[in-house]
């Protein structure tokens, strides 16, 4: 009796055991989702490298990944958010556009699926990504830490060694200037990209987080005199850095031996310099020259962020891509192999990334620079909503201080009451 | 009732010219309206509308870089607007010439260009202006000259342009006047040759007073067409340096577009449709008088 009992029990168990485990499975696996995704060309390849593993631990979320241009990517999520529908679940945001959403609204805050991994990530990138408050609104993709490009056979011919600092650079550049050639593209009319780039390695910023124009600071002041010395030094040529046929000519001639700019054009420089006689193989990439020695500091250009629209009926679904794409190694190992920088700390020191050795820079090992030179980059630059119609100013009003109408001083009060009145409008 | 009655009567017709009527109101009517009422509104694409009244209006008139822009596409309206119909009507007419050979040849030339993309033909000429390995500087300096900053200076930007601008659009206003002037009885000018008048005499009192509407409509096409000028400056300047080619046509796109104020931009955009408007029938009324 007593054994029949027993028996029994552990049917009736069994069996209770059997329907629970059914009726669990059920709910999740008969859950299918799927999300939209938003990207421009390039993008979406990083997002669909990721699938495979993201399926085998998420096999009821499906990715649907629609390709738009760069520009209609941000107008499109812009139209959508303001009309509260037709937002993908997620969307791929350029960095220096991410402040400008977040000032706005409409996207979700995710500031605590991006706290559970910000130890990882490049801290000058969740900064961006928050606002004054502290929350953040995006995943970091991928960051643009600038460095310095300069043709080897040049150097070697002329025993240059990579500056290390701008005073350096400059008296590397005027040797070079002996020979007729030329360090950098420093044009009549100025450069308000690379004077961004000595502006954030000074520790400024056109605005703070809060959308206050901070021009007039001493970090600024500096930013622009270290400009200005290498302009008056004579060594830049007066070829602008706007990727057109004048400007591609120069390096593939020898005319200008460096480049400046961030580690994605690991990526564009192989499409404009194909053969050795044009300069493949014959590139070095090095550090971004320092302020002084004393002073190690970076700069960033470039970047994207991955963003959930709030009004996405897929959240968790949503948060899962998100924190899986901007984490997996297989991702970040795809993305650096197209000379897309990897945004977290685990992926810059990971050994296949790191070792990974590029032909058009004759084998160097070029991703090797990305994790110390973006841990130069100071989190105290911001692109807020007016940050557009300020640079517009900026580079309109440059020459003026290059032909020396104003001293350097008379120049950042002047550009910050501009800045002032900009951001009243917003 | 009276109205009601002639629709029902012909009510085919209006069912059959509807369909303009219908687009245009969704695609035109529709966006001009909200275009008007958003132009009192502080509006970044994003959020709230924020009621405003008047203030961009007030704003626009006070804002420097709109007097700039405002400045530049009156420049750009007198160095193409009247060359390009003055122009346009003297080819016309020698191409309307019966002795001419090969006006056939001469005509597609001259529409080419018009039909050629802008964007194409902006990466042409950016090429051919560049201050270092443009044709037009390596021709200078063949010659002797200095080489010109064709883009890159405040006082070469505007003229650059202009260039472009006639290349592109002479043929267009070409054909315009060239349909105008085989309207005009050639008797007249018969006539005119039999009464001992010269050709000058023929084109001053005859081609000229005969061709007013037709010229009335390329000058009140190019005027719409200067106000509105985007793409080229855009394309080969960008609206620099220093603003000196920044027309209202890339103030209203960068406004809007690239720094997110549509309240703003719909303000800019509606004082220009009216000023349009005004120096359309300004020129409407000069013209008739002086012909």
């Amino acid at each position: 009796m007593y054994k029949r009992l027993v028996g029994s029990f552990c049917v009736v168990l069994l069996v209770l055991f059997t329907f629970s485990t059914i009726l669990v499975g059920s709910v999740f696996a008969a859950e299918e989702v799927t999300i939209n995704v938003w990207a421009w060309p390039g993008a979406v390849e990083e997002g669909q490298s990721v699938l495979s593993g993201f399926n085998k631990l998420y096999p009821n979320i499906k990715v649907n990944f629609v390709k738009m241009a760069f520009n209609d990517v941000h107008q499109k999520l812009q139209i959508t958010l303001a009309a509260g529908s037709g937002a993908p679940d997620v969307c791929w945001v350029e960095g220096a556009q991410i402040q400008k959403f977040i000032q706005y609204g409409g996207l979700l805050d995710v500031t605590e699926s991006v706290s559970e991994l910000k130890k990882d990530f490049i801290e000058y990138k969740t900064a961006e990504a928050s606002d004054v408050n502290g929350r953040i609104y995006a995943f970091p993709n991928d960051i643009g830490p600038v460095v310095l490009y300069y043709n080897r056979d040049i150097f070697s011919k002329y025993a240059i060694k990579p500056p290390t600092t701008w005073s350096e650079f400059i008296l590397s550049g005027r040797k070079l200037k002996a020979q007729g050639i030329s360090m950098l593209h420093l044009p009549k009319l100025g450069d308000s990209s690379f004077l961004n780039i000595l502006i954030q390695q000074a520790g400024g910023s056109l605005f703070n987080q809060a959308g206050k124009a901070t021009f007039n600071t001493p970090q600024v002041l500096e930013g622009i005199k270290t400009y200005l010395d290498i302009y008056r030094s004579g060594i830049g040529a007066d070829v602008a850095r706007d990727w057109s046929p004048a400007m591609w000519d120069s390096l593939r001639s020898g005319n200008v031996a460096t480049y400046i700019e961030a580690l994605w054009m690991i990526n564009v420089f192989p499409d404009y310099m194909k053969t050795p006689e044009q300069g493949f193989g014959k590139w070095r990439a090095a550090y971004l020259p320092l302020l002084s020695k004393d002073k190690v500091t970076g700069a960033n250009n470039g970047g994207s962020n991955l963003v959930i629209p709030a009004q996405t009926k897929n959240k968790e679904a949503a948060l899962a891509f998100c924190k899986y794409s901007a984490t997996s190694i297989e991702g970040q190992r795809f993305r650096a192999a197209f000379g897309v920088v990897p945004a977290t700390i685990s992926a810059l020191k990971d050994q296949q990334i790191v070792d990974k050795e590029y032909s058009f820079f004759g084998g160097q090992k070029v991703m090797g620079l990305a994790l110390e030179a973006a841990r130069r980059v100071l989190p105290t630059y911001f692109r807020p909503a007016a940050y557009s119609e300020a640079t517009t100013v900026l580079t309109n009003e440059l020459p003026k201080l290059m032909r020396g109408e104003m001293t350097a001083k008379q120049f950042v009060a002047y550009i910050q009451s501009k800045f002032e009145d900009i951001v009243k409008k917003y | 009732m009276h109205i009601w009655k002639e629709i029902k009567k012909n009510k085919m017709s209006y069912i059959f010219i509807s369909p303009f009527y219908i687009l245009f109101s969704i695609f035109g009517l529709y966006p001009l309206l909200y275009g008007i009422k958003l132009s009192f509104y502080d509006w970044h694409g994003i959020g709230p509308w924020k009621y405003i009244g008047f203030e961009n209006y007030s704003s626009l008139f006070k804002d420097e870089l709109f007097k700039v822009s405002l400045e530049n596409t009156v420049y750009f309206w007198f160095t193409t607007a009247i060359p390009l119909t003055i122009l346009g009507l003297l080819i016309a007419f020698i191409l309307n010439n019966e002795s001419l050979k090969f006006r056939g040849t001469f005509r597609t030339i001259y529409i080419l260009p018009y039909v050629t993309s802008t964007i194409i033909v902006g990466i042409v000429f950016l090429s051919l202006y560049d201050q270092n390995y443009g044709w037009i500087n390596l021709l200078l300096k063949k010659l002797g000259f200095e080489p010109v900053q064709w883009l890159t200076s405040v006082h070469w930007s505007k003229p650059s342009i202009v260039g472009l601008v006639l290349w592109k659009w002479i043929g267009y206003n070409m054909v315009i006047m060239l349909g105008g002037l085989q309207g005009i009885p050639r008797e007249l000018y018969e006539a005119a040759k039999i009464d001992g008048a010269s050709s000058f005499k023929s084109f001053t009192s005859i081609t000229v007073p005969l061709m007013r509407p037709t010229i009335i409509f390329c000058m009140i096409l190019s005027t719409i067409g200067t106000f509105n000028m985007f793409e080229e400056p855009y394309i080969l300047t960008k609206g620099g340096p220093e603003y000196s080619s920044t027309t209202l046509g890339i103030y209203l796109y960068n406004t809007a577009f690239q720094y997110g104020r549509f309240g703003y931009g719909a303000s800019l955009a509606i004082v220009v449709s009216i000023m349009i408007i005004l120096t359309s029938f300004l020129q409407r009324a000069i013209i008739k008088e002086v012909y």
